[in-house]
């Protein structure tokens, strides 16, 4: 897009060599003298009241130095979740250590001994008489009014409903021609990042506490502790150490608290680091159940969009705002006059839902992509026509389309193939989108600190989270560009409240977008005050002066310059009596207008013998606005195309059914793609700038998310002509579909 | 029990080191030896995170028996910038291709690349899959690895 | 865990370290199962005795028509191995379709076959390949027919803390004899089978003289569908028997439901599936020799 000397350019992350060497230090590698070991006792029970907690026998073990229970942890609702709206009210409905658990790995009790096995031994000591309760999993019984209540102090099973309307959606579907009503299920999913959930907490002699913690939001983990221990911001610290990947499990407080409590009890730093299982049930993606319906006219014009939504909450309501994600994503994607949502967040005894890379996009994407071909296929219409036609805000969706179909061979899809051994190619096409943000409904800002140091070379203070997600790198390129300086003559410091300023967090495809506006502008600021100093030394207006290549000079006269390494180590040498530390600084909220578009392109083989679908390839086209390292904007979508390609075929959580208990929490049973299961892919990017991202750039990791489900489903349809309705799309379950198509044609 | 002393051959150097009978080889390479590029992702052999090399073939080391490494040749991922001096072309290829983006997998996959390499030098791409195939990654979807991977078998020909 | 780990250097010093133990002592190979059981305490042991140091396991032994394979030998070897590629094809493909490269690396065949999983892959190959077992105890030497080990699910007739299995042997597949082996799964690597399905077929003139399939896991051990076998023997070699020897194999074969696994329902009409696919690459393996 621009043309530019450090950003757009496929640069080699930062720290990648610290990472290729194994010297980067993880939280799990965190070593303290005097460290204690901690691990958590959680409720194998669904629902139960905990009468009685008798930990006396584990307080005595030697080695134990702390123990935890509701007989000595504060009772106090703290949101577990940095997640608090103005606009949805928020229920703040856990509390550690409860009178009663609701899903099965709630916690019970912890236990801070001088090492693992000690803290093992003293789980088994500790005694808990639990009053078992009834129990409810399936969400279209849990919103029935006499269903039992998980939580009492609520009147029912759910929150708040949301309503979205505009238009008259019963006038629209009497306009058009076609009316299509279809229900999608969706499963849970789980983020499975390779590291655990893990932290160490530690308090000096004056009562400050530093938590090294595995978590995508400092700023926020910061402030959630101090409410949790009723300690002043300023006496907690968060570090955040390299991390082993997130996708929204280590938004909230999962175990900090838990770690800080056994810390301050105990005198002495401790580490928690949870086993596979533990980490598999700590938040998932919220399972859905959407009922769709689209009324359009003979020429493809979309005249009515109506759902009905209830999504599987668990537990407890971390984030019930996927559910308004989802609703946005179903009615706010296509023009449409009519449109209605209704949704329920609704409790059970599963594991607690909450935030996953994507945060409803993939529920509202299934659904309505799927719809969108139905209802093409219906009009005869081609299904990048019909999408094309009835796109609210192309940008650059229109190039997305054209060069994914390209990139795929579109045209073949007439003629689907039909190779050896009953096997049956397709191929089917989607749309998605992603925000940069929160839309306005929650905490939503960022700030930044640029200095420059003596010898001209500057120092980025972010509140960026840093997950793997290379924002260390791409910030440092947009601070570099601002400043006309080289790359490595710009350094990150991240990850530690205690030097860095405020940032919301890592969700939400927000930290490239709201961190690099911050950081130009705290990158700009400072270049204003260079530019002042310059002005004055050369005897020229501050903005008759342009900065290139670390010189600076004048525009009208580009002889008269000084470079930019002078001015910054004269403003250092303190000479006449005028000294000035260069620091630029800047606090910005969400201006919006972050979102991407991109299209995916799925080309499948199913084995009509034994309904597996092999996904040969994926083709994903997205608008990135300016890509300031198009390396790891690829990067991004693939992973993406990672996890999503499990979504619709191979990731699902097998409960039990008595307990809800995850019966395949481990890698063995829990199928994530392996290198061998992965699809061919090809990502390219469409660069249509963003008008208020930096340089042009969008909040870009999310979109895929929503792409690539429907997009194989699509594609199945195309080859075998079954429309699935529930994912993940198993071998049985294509298999049964095509057995009942059979018997439906005799 | 109790710990004995037992020794190692650990990056091309001798390790005299204290191991509980019980031990997993993992445990001792991290706390005893202090290789923390020896990563615990799963702790039962299902996600090749905690992947080093034994004896010349890539192993679990978190289902490894620390005793199975008395007498013989460990490798983990410190070991290889350690002996060249200088980053081995498949971790420079790594870091080139943008193979790298969270670093947990990362240790284990150069391994079992490496592994891959030393065996084939030439590999397909199936077979830069099918050597991956016991390495989960959640971050990249694998396809700058196995591009980084077939870059380095280039570069280790030429 | 435990509290000692030895190497003997001999069957010998193996079996008498065992017998010090008096049934607290435990043979380990590669430990790939092993030690995730007593890392979840399904099992506890005072004492492991690692084979590794015994040098008359470690290999794979033509010995005239017969094929040895020591209880050192690890999936990764079999995999690789020349000899079992073209003499035992069916255990090749097995061995390579284990778990991970480091699993192959660490896990044995003899191990797969005392772990008395019901669908272990190469223990899978081995009843088609009608293989016996070699164990060593304190009485002497006995060969027993593989589908005699197994007790149960996950328990096996062979006393790990007395006996040791030292190797399994068979005859490898000469002539028009060809093998295959085919497996169902939710992913292609990590991941335990649905089903596995291997077969050994024998062919003469235009006929086939004789069949081996083995399905699992619809029983806890491999299974020899019998009855499928019968509507092969005999038979001319064509699509259409070997469409009713794989109608007859869904027959016979009673997978259980499983939550993780599929239901019984189509793993059952997935039987006829893979036995088809895997009569066809054996017949073709067969016809090439």
């Amino acid at each position: 897009m621009g043309e530019y000397s450090v950003v757009g350019k496929r640069l080699p992350l930062k720290d990648a060599a610290e990472k290729v060497t194994g010297r980067a230090v993880f939280t799990s590698d965190v070593k303290l003298p005097g460290m204690l070991y901690a691990k958590i006792l959680r409720s194998p029970y669904p629902h139960a009241r905990v009468l009685r907690v008798d930990t006396g026998e584990a307080e005595r073990l030697p080695g134990v130095k702390a123990v935890l229970s509701k007989n000595n942890a504060p009772r106090v609702k703290v949101p577990a979740t940095f997640n608090e709206s103005k606009v949805f009210n928020f229920p703040r409905d856990k509390c550690a250590f409860d009178e009663k658990v609701r899903c099965v790995g709630d916690e019970v009790a912890a236990v801070a001994a001088v090492n693992k096995k000690v803290a093992e031994e003293a789980l088994k000591l500790i005694r808990v008489d639990y009053e078992e309760l009834p129990v409810v999993f399936d969400p279209e019984e849990a919103i029935k009014p006499s269903a039992l209540l998980i939580h009492e102090d609520r009147a029912k099973n759910i929150a708040a409903p949301i309503i979205m309307k505009f238009g008259d959606v019963e006038a629209g579907f009497r306009e058009a021609d076609y009316v299509l009503e279809e229900t999608f299920r969706t499963q849970s999913q789980r983020q499975a990042p390779m590291e655990t959930h893990c932290c160490v907490a530690s308090f000096d002699m004056a009562g400050n506490l530093t938590v090294w913690a595995s978590h995508q939001a400092p700023s926020a983990l910061q402030e959630l502790l101090a409410e949790y221990l009723g300690l002043p911001a300023a006496k907690v610290r968060v570090i955040k150490p390299y991390l082993g990947g997130g996708f929204g499990s280590k938004l909230d407080m999962h175990i900090e608290h838990i770690c800080a409590l056994l810390s301050r009890m105990s005198g002495r730093p401790v580490k928690i680091v949870l086993e596979r299982e533990e980490t598999f049930a700590t938040v998932t993606r919220h399972a859905a159940i959407i009922r769709l319906k689209m009324g359009a006219k003979k020429d493809g014009t979309l005249t009515a969009i109506q759902a009905y939504t209830l999504t599987d909450e668990g537990a407890y309501m971390y984030h019930l705002s996927v559910l308004a994600v989802l609703a946005r994503g179903l009615i706010g994607f296509y023009r449409c006059p009519n449109v209605k949502f209704e949704g329920y967040a609704v409790y059970t005894n599963h594991s607690c839902a909450g935030p996953m890379r994507g945060y409803g996009h993939p529920q509202s994407g299934f659904a309505l992509e799927s719809m969108v071909d139905m209802m093409a296929e219906k009009l005869c219409i081609d299904p990048i026509e019909f999408r094309l036609k009835n796109f609210a805000s192309p940008g650059g969706l229109p190039e997305c389309l054209a060069r994914g179909a390209e990139q795929i061979g579109w045209a073949r899809r007439k003629k689907p193939v039909k190779a050896s051994n009953g096997k049956k190619r397709g191929i089917g096409v989607t749309c998605f989108t992603n925000g940069a943000g929160a839309g306005g409904s929650i905490r939503d800002y960022s700030a930044a600190f640029v200095k420059l140091n003596a010898d001209g070379t500057a120092q980025l203070l972010t509140g960026a989270a840093d997950l793997g997600t290379g924002s260390n790198t791409t910030l440092a390129q947009i601070v570099a560009e601002e400043l006309g300086l080289k790359f490595d003559e710009v350094a990150v410091t991240a990850g530690d409240t205690g030097s860095v300023p405020y940032d919301s967090g890592a969700f939400s495809s927000r930290t490239l977008y709201m961190c690099g506006i911050a950081a130009k502008a705290a990158a700009a600021d400072v270049k204003q005050q260079l530019l002042l100093w310059a002005a004055e030394r050369l005897g020229v207006e501050a903005k008759d002066l342009e900065i290139k290549e670390g010189r600076v000079y004048s525009k009208q006269d580009p002889g008269k310059g000084v470079n930019f390494s002078e001015v910054t180590r004269e403003a250092a040498e303190n000479l006449k009596g005028k000294a000035l530390a260069f620091l630029g600084r800047a606090s910005i909220t969400n201006p919006g207008h972050g979102e991407s578009f991109g299209a995916a392109f799925a080309e499948v083989e199913v084995d009509t013998e034994t309904g597996q679908v092999e996904v040969v390839k994926i083709v994903a086209v997205q608008d990135v606005g300016q890509a300031i390292n198009p390396m790891v904007v690829e990067g991004q979508i693939e992973g993406g195309i990672q996890q999503m390609t499990g979504y619709a075929l191979t990731e699902d959580v097998i409960s039990d059914p008595k307990t809800g208990k995850m019966l395949n929490d481990n890698f063995a049973n829990y199928m994530v793609l392996t290198s061998a299961d992965m699809p061919n892919v090809d990502v390219s990017l469409v660069e249509v700038a963003a008008p208020a991202g930096p340089f042009g750039a969008r909040g870009i990791s999310e979109g895929i998310t929503g792409g690539v489900a429907p997009a194989v489903a699509n594609a199945i349809y195309n080859a075998v002509g079954i429309r699935l309705t529930e994912l993940p799309m198993t071998p049985e379950k294509v298999f049964k579909a095509l057995e009942t198509k059979a018997d439906d044609n005799h | 029990m109790g710990k004995r002393l037992v020794t190692m051959t650990v990056n091309g150097e001798t390790a005299e080191v204290a191991v509980e009978p019980s031990a997993m080889l993992i445990d001792v390479l991290r706390d005893e030896l202090g290789l923390i590029g020896v990563k615990d992702a799963c702790g039962r052999g299902e996600c090749g995170t905690c992947t080093v090399i034994l004896d010349g073939k890539v192993v679990n080391s978190c289902i490894t028996p620390a005793m199975k490494a008395i007498g013989k040749e460990v490798w983990t991922i410190e070991g290889l910038d350690r002996q060249l001096g200088k980053l081995h072309p498949i971790q420079e290829a790594f870091i080139e291709y943008g193979a790298i983006q969270c670093g947990f997998c990362t240790p284990g996959m150069v391994l079992s690349a490496k592994a891959l390499l030393d065996e084939n030098a030439n590999p397909t791409e199936q077979e830069v899959r099918v050597a991956l195939s016991g390495n989960l990654c959640r971050c990249t979807g694998y396809v700058k690895i196995i591009n980084a991977v077939l870059a380095a078998a280039r570069r280790v020909k030429g | 865990m435990w509290e000692e780990y030895l190497f003997p250097r001999s069957i010998q010093e193996a079996l008498e370290n065992l017998k010090s133990y008096k049934g607290q002592a435990r043979i380990i190979a590669g430990g790939t199962d092993l030690i995730l059981e007593l890392k979840d305490r399904t099992r506890t042991v005072k004492c492991l005795v690692d084979i590794r140091e015994i040098d008359a396991l470690k290999n794979i032994e033509q010995d005239g028509e017969e094929i040895k394979i020591g209880a050192g030998v690890t999936h990764s070897q079999i995999a690789s191995s020349m000899l079992i590629q073209r003499q035992a094809t069916v255990l090749a493909e097995a061995a390579s379709a284990v778990g991970s490269p480091q699993i192959r690396n660490q896990g044995t065949v003899v191990g797969n076959v005392v772990s008395t999983q019901p669908a272990a892959d190469t223990a899978v190959a081995l009843f088609a390949l009608e293989a016996e077992a070699e164990i060593v105890s304190g009485s002497g030497i006995k060969l027993v027919p593989l589908e005699k080990l197994y007790a149960g699910v996950g328990i096996s007739k062979v006393d790990s803390t007395a006996e040791i299995v030292i190797g399994v042997r068979f005859k490898g597949l000469r002539g028009r004899q060809g093998s295959a082996f085919g497996r169902l799964a939710q992913r292609k690597a990590l991941a335990l089978p649905m089903l596995n399905v291997a077969v050994v077929v024998t062919l003469k003139d235009n006929q086939f003289e004789e069949a081996r399939i083995v399905v699992a896991p619809v029983a806890p051990l491999p299974f020899r569908l019998k009855k499928a076998e019968d509507v092969l023997r005999g038979a001319p070699i064509s699509l259409e028997t070997v469409n009713r020897a794989a109608e007859a194999a869904a027959d016979e074969a009673n997978p259980r439901d499983s939550a993780l696994r599929g239901s019984a329902e189509y793993r059952k009409k997935m039987v006829k599936v893979l036995v088809k696919r895997a009569l066809e690459q054996a017949i073709e393996l067969a016809r090439q020799k």
